[in-house]
This record gives C-alpha cells, sequence and structure tokens, in this order.
C-alpha cells in the first residue's frame, strides 16, 4: 500500500514537472530585459526556495532530536533521520542554485561570480551543510548525533541572513521580486508558469526527502540490530 | 526483470530530457548571436539541474539497495 502510495505520488510528481517546464519554456513570455535567459528562474529560484525549506526541516529535526534524546530515543531517531534527511536534500537544491546562478550571472551581467553578500551567505550556507554531511559521514561515537544536531541548529541560523541578504545590503544579486517593496513583482504571465515550477520542484523535492528519510530509518534499524548483536556475543 | 525494468526507465528518462532538451533550446541559423547563447545557457542550466538531481536520485537509490542486502544478510543470520 505504502509503496503503491509513493508511485501514485511519484507519477503525480512527474507530471507536475513536465507540464512546469511545459509552462516555463513554452507559457511564460520572454523577459523585455533579459530576453531567453531568465528562463533560469524557473529552475534557480524554485530550487532556493526548497533548499531553504528542507534547511528549515532540518533545523526541526536536529531541534527534536536534542529535546527528545533523553526522555523518547525512539522518537529522537525518527527526529535525527529526518534532520539528516532535510540537510541532505537541501545541500542537493542549494548545489543546483549555486551552479545555476552563475550561469544565469554570467548572461545578466558578464561575470560568473562575485563576492556580493547574498552569493557569499549562500555558499556559507552550502559550506555549513556539506560539513554537517561530512561530520556526518566520518564521525563516529555517540556523540556524533548530537554534535550534528547542534551543527545543524548553527547551520540554520544562516537561512534568514542569506534571505534578507538582498534586503540589509546592496548586492550585485537582483532585489527582491516577492515582498521588495514598491517595484517588485511579476507579470501574471510569469507569475503562473513561476507558481506551477514551485509546486513542480516542492513535489519533486517532498518525494526525494521521503526518500532519503526511509532509507535513513533503515540505516538506523539494520545498525541497532547489529550493536544488539555485538551485545549479545 | 527488475534490472530491465529500471534501466528502461533510465533509458526512458534520459531520452525525454534530451528530447525536451533540443526541442526547447534548440538554437537556429538565423537567430541572434545573443539570444543564441542566452538560449544555450539557459539550456546547460538545465541540464546541470536534472544531473545532480537524477545522480542523488541513483546515489539513494544504490544505498537503498545496499541497505536490502544488509538487512537479508543479517535476517539469513544464525542466532
Amino acid at each position: 500500500m505504502k509503496k503503491l502510495l509513493i508511485g501514485f505520488y511519484a507519477a503525480f510528481t512527474v507530471a507536475l514537472l513536465v507540464w512546469g517546464f511545459y509552462q516555463a519554456i513554452y507559457v511564460a513570455p520572454l523577459d523585455a530585459m533579459q530576453g531567453e535567459i531568465y528562463r533560469i528562474i524557473f529552475y534557480h529560484v524554485p530550487s532556493a526556495m526548497v533548499a531553504f525549506l528542507f534547511f528549515a526541516l532540518s533545523l526541526a529535526g536536529s531541534i527534536g532530536y536534542l529535546g527528545c534524546s533523553r526522555n523518547h530515543p525512539e522518537w529522537a531517531q525518527a527526529a535525527d533521520a529526518l534532520a539528516l534527511a532535510g540537510a541532505e536534500v537541501g545541500v542537493v537544491f542549494c548545489t543546483v542554485v549555486l551552479i545555476t546562478g552563475p550561469l544565469w550571472g554570467r548572461r545578466a551581467w558578464g561575470i560568473w561570480w562575485t563576492w556580493d553578500a547574498r552569493l557569499t551567505t549562500t555558499l556559507v550556507l552550502w559550506l555549513i551543510y556539506v560539513s554537517y554531511l561530512l561530520l556526518r559521514r566520518f564521525a563516529a561515537g555517540p556523540q556524533m548525533q548530537t554534535l550534528a544536531a547542534v551543527l545543524g541548529i548553527f547551520g540554520a541560523l544562516d537561512v534568514p541572513i542569506v534571505y534578507m541578504s538582498n534586503r540589509w545590503w546592496r548586492t550585485q544579486h537582483p532585489a527582491p521580486v516577492f515582498g521588495g517593496g514598491a517595484g517588485s513583482g511579476m507579470s501574471h504571465s510569469m507569475l503562473i508558469p513561476f507558481l506551477w515550477n514551485i509546486a513542480a520542484w516542492l513535489a519533486w523535492g517532498l518525494l526525494i526527502l521521503v526518500l532519503r528519510y526511509q532509507v535513513e530509518r533503515q540505516h538506523q534499524r539494520i545498525a541497532a540490530r547489529e550493536a544488539q548483536e555485538a551485545l549479545d556475543a | 526483470m527488475k534490472k530491465l525494468g529500471l534501466g528502461f526507465f533510465a533509458v526512458f528518462t534520459i531520452a525525454v530530457l534530451y528530447w525536451a532538451y533540443s526541442g526547447a533550446f534548440s538554437v537556429s541559423a538565423g537567430m541572434d548571436p545573443a539570444a543564441a547563447l542566452d538560449r544555450k545557457f539557459a539550456g546547460a542550466a538545465y541540464i546541470v539541474t536534472w544531473v545532480i538531481q537524477l545522480g542523488y536520485l541513483a546515489w539513494l537509490g544504490f544505498k537503498w539497495q545496499a541497505q536490502k542486502r544488509d538487512a537479508a544478510r543479517l535476517d539469513s543470520k544464525p542466532r
């Protein structure tokens, strides 16, 4: 039943992605200033949104792990799996942001990269979560999950800084398209394809997040069984 | 049978992505050079996005398979 549900959801997600692609390439009009290159917005911005959302989930998982580790060890393990899944899938989306951004920047600004606040804080965010994943991969011992949870909480503090960076400081990166005050916003003909693509990438992100969470839960069960067998031996 | 299904799925996915790429980001001979370059860059972003996403999904699939083997190994161990 669970497999069937995941199968249906996967099919729905693929249909949404195809529809989002069609909307982005064939329905959304050309941008008057940037022409064709602005279509990167349909991958770049939804990927950033999904990355932020999943880093927030990782934060919730990290807090949950620290809060439950003494009294509810089974809940703590589930929270830890959520924290890891959120961080890892978040890094995947953040990597997409950091690669598609320079491709866009090269055509729009004439440069691949600049050390402005938005780009730098995003790179720092990526580095923090990559270090989180490296810690989880290479550190051993009973303290590893606690250390990872603490790093996950500190890492998430960078998310609002990234979000606010082009409001707080003058940046090469464009001013906020949404919620950026007077003059910000998007024409209706671009907004609808944009919203479809947000829905599609969010659905895709949730699909791989659930898969990653399941893999981690399975890993925890195997590790617990191996530890128990080692104790019994 | 399962491997055949996975292989077919992989080939189908790559074919659909290539078809989408070649249809949407093709550059015609008389096109303005700047617009053609823009289209190539947008296409590159599309390719990179999907290579990263599908690469991660494939890695996740391999990890899942390895864990299933580990679980089966533990189940078959005499107690």
